[in-house]
């Protein structure tokens, strides 16, 4: 159990930034998820904890070590890959078994645990198989096991459910976040799944170009996003960004869309962000908003559906309850406004928020 | 004809005239008491040669000599080739001048080599014996006991390049997350190399070993260049006395049933190893 501090944490391949001076602590016991597209850094910064990956510049601590430079055997850590990793020579029993034989464990007391652990993650009947008799599932529950056995200080998740299908990712996340509640171990999880990352994590840290562009609980992120791209980021289906000005307390967009705000926002040049949810349909029939637009798809998810509208050159997603779905229907049109107080000021130069919003 | 063996009919025609076409000449003369000298033909003698072959002591002391050359020689390029391979893994600068560098010797004529070596460990003439007597060692690389263990480190020479080649390829062709795991795991280098690295190694290590084993065996140029079987016996490999017995002593039918005996015996071995391999690879 530790506290895992990161301190000005850079790392460049030449002159390519890939970890640009990060600096960000892993409460003891929590669950942080690193999110963010491909190529920001965040596989990489797992990697410089576990140390796989050199530093270029700064520290990494677990607990009141520091472990910049240490091999990685000597960081007393344990992660799960992406592709699982495991020993394709070895049967299961022995692959869970291998970070207590590594670190001169007796065999009979290693196999003896890889049994127990193999027993708690439902994998007993396959003890004596090797990786490439596995599914995938069951290969990512052996990684899983092979992480746990050793009570390590921090838990590292590479995308560990990437390579597994829709069904079973969502059965081990529940599972996995089950697993690290029980062992309380400090654990640093990176996706590039917003969703996962919601779903899973005590503290979401948003990544983009190398930098943090938001971190905070789930909740904080998403009703309070800290600039245009964690807005757009977070959040599916993803938040209506629409650029355009505010005029005495109404958001007129570029194309000359009205939302009637009642902001106490000064005049200028903003980006309104709207999340679908927030973004209410009026029926035909039934229009009192200043604002129209035409129906375009409409996609039924169940008890929701997601309703593509077309507003004087503005593509909107609005998701509206499919009891409200009568009267619409592709081309009809419909009014649009948006749900009071419900809405999210950006800087159209910065891209960073305007209003403050208690959640 | 249909197209497709019309296809095959000219590869077919070659095989059959340089291999199929000398492999049962061959087989045909080991039958008889063709001498090169003879004139007229040869007389059917049945398994006479073969009876010799099995019951001459100067053929199996061959097979033994040639058996001690070849675990000698490849077993030390599979140590040296290894070691080698594993640091040019490491090497991250001026890599591919490095690995082409390494190559040379392997470029060479295996007489060319035999010769040159000839040469070099003369102990009269030769170049390393003389320095060697610099540092106060007296050495006689072709002396008793010795000559055997030269000529295998004459093809650790030549041929450990190759070893490196297929073994960098296999090394390179090995996952790496399974290695990055087994090091966040608590493994130290070393243990990972053997846990780890080795068995994931293993089917090229193998397929090296053959390879190489075979080609060992059919070890005749250097001893032609150098030894010419000599000192007495010692260096007369299988082929070197086949070669013997059918062209200087003009016994060439004698000759053919010795070549067929080793034939035999390296098919066994290649079968086995394959079948080994192929159990591993399925279980």
């Amino acid at each position: 159990m530790a506290t895992v501090t990161f301190t000005n944490v850079s790392k460049s391949y030449g002159q390519t930034q890939i970890v640009d001076d990060l600096n960000l602590v892993l409460p003891d016991g929590s669950l942080t998820v690193l999110v963010g597209p491909s190529g920001c850094g965040k596989s990489t910064s797992l990697r410089m904890l576990a140390g796989l990956e050199p530093i270029t510049s700064g520290d990494i601590a677990i607990g009141d070590r520091v472990v910049t430079g240490l091999e990685p055997k000597d960081r007393d850590v344990a992660m799960v890959f992406q592709n699982y990793a495991l020993y394709p020579h070895l049967s299961v029993r022995e692959n869970i078994a291998f970070p207590l034989r590594a670190t001169k464990t007796p065999r009979t007391e290693a196999l003896k645990r890889a049994d127990s652990v193999a027993d708690s993650l439902g994998l007993s009947h396959l003890l004596g198989r090797k990786p490439k008799d596995l599914s995938g599932g069951q290969q990512q529950r052996v990684a899983i096991g092979r992480a746990i056995i050793r009570q390590p200080s921090v838990f590292l998740f590479d995308e560990p459910l990437s390579n597994l299908d829709a069904k079973l990712r969502v059965e081990t996340r529940t599972e996995l976040l089950q697993i690290q509640r029980r062992l309380g171990i400090t654990s640093l999880y990176v996706t590039h799944d917003q969703e996962e990352a919601m779903t899973l994590s005590d503290r979401m840290v948003v990544m983009r170009e190398g930098r943090i562009a938001q971190q905070g609980t789930p909740l904080e992120v998403y009703s309070a996003p800290a600039n245009t791209f964690v807005a757009a980021f977070v959040g599916s289906p993803k938040m209506n960004l629409i650029d355009g000005v505010i005029e005495r307390g109404t958001f007129v967009s570029e194309t000359g869309v009205r939302f009637e705000l009642q902001t106490d926002q000064e005049d200028g040049a903003v980006t309104l962000g709207v999340r679908p949810d927030d973004l209410l349909v009026e029926a035909p029939g039934a229009i009192s908003a200043p604002a129209t637009a035409t129906v375009g798809l409409i996609e039924l998810l169940g008890p929701r559906a997601i309703v593509s509208l077309s507003a004087s050159g503005l593509t909107l997603t609005s998701v509206v309850e499919a009891s409200n779905l009568s009267g619409m229907a592709e081309s009809a049109t419909v009014g649009i406004r948006v749900r009071p107080g419900a809405w999210h000021l950006f800087d159209r130069e910065s891209g960073e928020r305007l209003n403050v919003r208690e959640s | 004809m249909r197209f497709k063996y019309g296809m095959l009919a000219p590869l077919i025609a070659v095989f059959v005239a340089v291999v199929g076409f000398p492999l049962l000449y061959a087989l045909y003369l080991s039958f008889t008491d063709y001498k090169l000298t003879d004139r007229g033909a040869p007389d059917i003698v049945g398994i006479a040669n073969y009876a010799s072959t099995f019951t001459n002591a100067s053929f199996w002391e061959a097979f033994g000599v040639t058996a001690l050359y070849v675990v000698v020689a490849v077993g030390l390029e599979l140590v040296i080739g290894l070691a080698i391979a594993l640091s040019l893994q490491k090497q991250k600068w001026a890599r591919d001048v490095t690995r082409s560098m390494l190559l040379a010797p392997m470029f060479i004529t295996p007489i060319a080599v035999g010769l040159t070596f000839r040469f070099l460990l003369n102990d009269q003439i030769g170049a390393i014996p003389e320095l060697l007597r610099g540092i106060g060692i007296n050495y006689d690389f072709f002396g008793p006991g010795r000559a055997l263990f030269t000529l295998a480190f004459i093809d650790v020479w030549q041929w450990t390049p190759f070893m490196v080649l297929l073994l960098l390829a296999g090394l390179e062709s090995i996952p790496k997350q399974p290695l990055e795991a087994a090091r966040v795991d608590g493994g130290g280098p070393w243990y990972i190399f053997r846990r780890i690295t080795l068995p994931l190694l293993a089917p090229v290590l193998v397929v090296a070993i053959l390879l190489r084993a075979l080609d060992a065996l059919k070890v005749f140029e250097y001893v032609y260049a150098t030894t010419r079987g000599g000192p007495g016996t010692e260096t007369q490999t299988i082929q070197y006395f086949t070669y013997q017995t059918g062209i200087q002593f003009f016994r060439l039918g004698e000759a053919s049933s010795m070549a067929f005996v080793v034939l035999a015996v390296v098919l066994t071995v290649i079968v086995v190893a394959f079948r080994r391999l192929e159990r591993n690879r399925s279980a």
